[in-house]
Order: C-alpha cells, then sequence, then structure tokens
C-alpha cells in the first residue's frame, strides 16, 4: 500500500469520476488526512440545498407545465403566429373575393373553408415561407420579448 | 461522490415514459417529480444573470413533455431532462448577448458573513462553518468558469451525470468532457482550500 499522500491531480480525479486510480481511492480510503481532504471537498462541491426551491414552489411549477402541455399546441402558438396566419389567409382570400368568384356557383365555400381549416391545424406560415424566415421570426420575437421584460 | 443523493432510475422509469407519452398526466407528473432537483438547479447555475429561472424550468418542463416520443430510453431520463435545461440556459445566454457581470469591488464582502443562512450546530462548529464558507465560495466561482466548464460541472456534479451522457449533451467526447471537469474542479478546489485551509 502506498504512503504517500494524494497528489492534487489524483485528489481532482477521485472528485471528477470515471476510471479511478486503484491505488489512490485505496490510500485515500485508509489515510486519514486525505479522506478528510476528499470529503471536504465533496461536500463543498455538492449544489447547496439551501437555495433549492420549496416543495410547494416546485410543485406549483410542476402543476404549470402539465397544464401546458395538456393545452393543445395551437392555443400555445405565439401572437406573432396568428398574426402572420391571419394575414395569409386574407392575402389567399381577397383575390378570390374580388373576382367575385367565391359567389360563382363553380366554387364549394365549404370546401374552401374546409382547406383553410386544413390550413391551419397544420402549419401554413412554414408552408408558405422559406424556413429561415421563419425562425428568423421567431428569433426576433422572442429578443423583443426579453427586451421588454428587461 | 454527491450525485447518488438524487433520486436513481427505478426499474418503472420507462413504464412512466410510456404512460406519460400516452398523454397520462398523473405519469407525467411522477416523471418530472423525480427529476426535478436537478432541473431546478442545473437552470439556477447556468442561466445569464437576472433571468428566470422559474420560467426556465417550466419551459424545461414543458419542452420535455412535448419531445417525450424522442427520448430513446437509453441514457438516463434525469440527464435527459437536464440536457433539454442546459440547452434551454445557453440559448437564453446566446440570445441575450450577456455576459457575466464580474464586481471590482467588495468581492471579499461578497462573503462577509456566509455564515447568515448556515446553522452553526453540529459536532464541530468551527469546521462546519468553513465547510460552508468553502461552499459559498464554489458557488460564486462557478459562474465566473468558461462555459463549458460550468456546463459540465453543473451537469457532473449538480445533476448527476455520467460523463457518457454530459458528453452527448455537449457535443463532445468524453475525454473533453473529463478535461473541463478537471480544470473547473481544479480551479473550484483553490477556493475551497481558501476557505478550509
Amino acid at each position: 500500500m502506498r504512503v504517500e499522500h494524494l497528489t492534487d491531480d489524483e485528489l481532482d480525479s477521485l472528485l471528477v469520476g470515471g476510471e479511478e486510480d486503484g491505488q489512490a481511492a485505496e490510500h485515500a480510503a485508509t489515510c486519514l488526512s486525505c479522506r478528510r481532504r476528499v470529503g471536504e471537498l465533496r461536500r463543498a462541491l455538492r449544489p447547496d440545498e439551501e437555495l433549492d426551491p420549496s416543495l410547494a414552489t416546485r410543485a406549483r411549477v410542476r402543476q404549470a407545465a402539465l397544464a401546458a402541455w395538456a393545452m393543445p399546441q395551437r392555443a400555445r402558438r405565439p401572437v406573432w403566429w396568428w398574426a402572420v396566419a391571419a394575414g395569409l389567409v386574407a392575402a389567399l382570400a381577397l383575390p378570390l373575393l374580388q373576382s367575385g368568384r367565391l359567389d360563382s356557383p363553380d366554387v364549394d365555400a365549404a370546401e374552401v373553408l374546409s382547406q383553410v381549416d386544413t390550413l391551419l391545424a397544420g402549419d401554413p406560415v412554414s408552408a408558405a415561407f422559406p424556413a429561415e424566415l421563419v425562425t428568423a421570426l421567431a428569433a426576433g420575437q422572442e429578443v423583443a420579448a426579453t427586451g421588454d421584460a428587461s | 461522490m454527491p450525485r447518488r443523493e438524487l433520486p436513481v432510475e427505478s426499474d418503472d422509469e420507462l413504464t412512466l415514459v410510456e404512460r406519460a407519452r400516452a398523454g397520462d398526466r398523473e405519469a407525467a407528473g411522477q416523471l418530472l417529480e423525480r427529476h426535478e432537483l436537478s432541473v431546478w438547479r442545473v437552470c439556477r447555475h447556468l442561466l445569464p444573470p437576472g433571468e428566470d429561472v422559474e420560467g426556465a424550468v417550466q419551459e424545461t418542463f414543458v419542452r420535455a413533455l412535448d419531445k417525450l416520443h424522442r427520448y430513446s430510453g437509453k441514457g438516463s431520463f434525469g440527464g435527459w431532462l437536464a440536457t433539454i435545461a442546459a440547452n434551454y440556459c445557453r440559448d437564453r445566454r446566446r440570445r441575450g448577448r450577456l455576459v457575466p457581470f464580474r464586481s471590482l469591488e467588495g468581492e471579499e464582502e461578497d462573503d462577509a458573513n456566509p455564515l447568515a443562512v448556515f446553522p452553526a450546530d453540529g459536532p464541530d462548529p468551527e469546521r462546519t462553518a468553513m465547510g460552508r464558507q468553502a461552499m459559498a465560495r464554489v458557488q460564486r466561482e462557478l459562474a465566473r468558469l468558461p462555459r463549458r466548464q460550468q456546463e459540465a460541472f453543473v451537469l457532473r456534479f449538480f445533476a448527476g451525470m455520467e460523463l457518457a451522457d454530459i458528453s452527448a449533451a455537449l457535443g463532445v467526447d468524453v475525454g473533453s468532457v473529463k478535461t473541463h471537469l478537471h480544470r473547473a474542479v481544479r480551479r473550484l478546489r483553490e477556493q475551497v482550500l481558501e476557505a478550509v485551509p
């Protein structure tokens, strides 16, 4: 059995874990001084439980997340998404309204509305615009929200 | 190693995941409850200063539940959840372009009375007090570590993740994770030794 105390590197390796140096671990287990060093470091490097939220706070946040999860994704979409979707529907419908085609007998209004519903149920923004633009819009919205919050 | 103090995987974990995937809210709640402390700790330490920790935890939970079908079951569920939290925090940091504030004054005064929140009773009050002071120093120094070291440390020591899981979470090999951890531990150890000579 080795008698030299642990070097700093060996001490760090013990703390980090993974592949353990058998001799170092054995020494740390039997040497009072090294064992105390390792113990003190481990205690200092663990999370401070004093800073953990109360059980009530944890339960409240958990329940809020579960409630949001249960909500349909459509209801969780941000305001900008609805604004762009509404603009898109209006842009598609306007030429039809202007030309009076919606009133013409060869257009099935129920079918058109059904197609609009399908479009809204999916992701009309992504369908109509390049993915980069949608991502940029989302990022811009979040940055704006962050700026407002701060 | 302190990581075992966190809830460990149980045999019914995958069953809970399956039930949650099917929309079982009670199962989803149990899953979150088992691992929520890790998520709180990850968000507390990895979010930029001034960010809403509570909101980050809630967002992490919602994202995890929405993406439950993507959980392969290979790594621990707790590690997967902590990874989502770490990714969220990294995203907030990147978008906010926030740089951690470092005060040039009063650094020593910061821990002038670290005992205020720590009970001094115990077998050796002086040693206990020093230990608490060391912990306070570590918490402060942790915020000053480079981002990768900070993430690796928090995922390892506060979320209890295995090296391989951290490697997957950070997108680097296990050797790099060890290097980050060694550097972080060395720097934090120096703080501990100053408080507990």
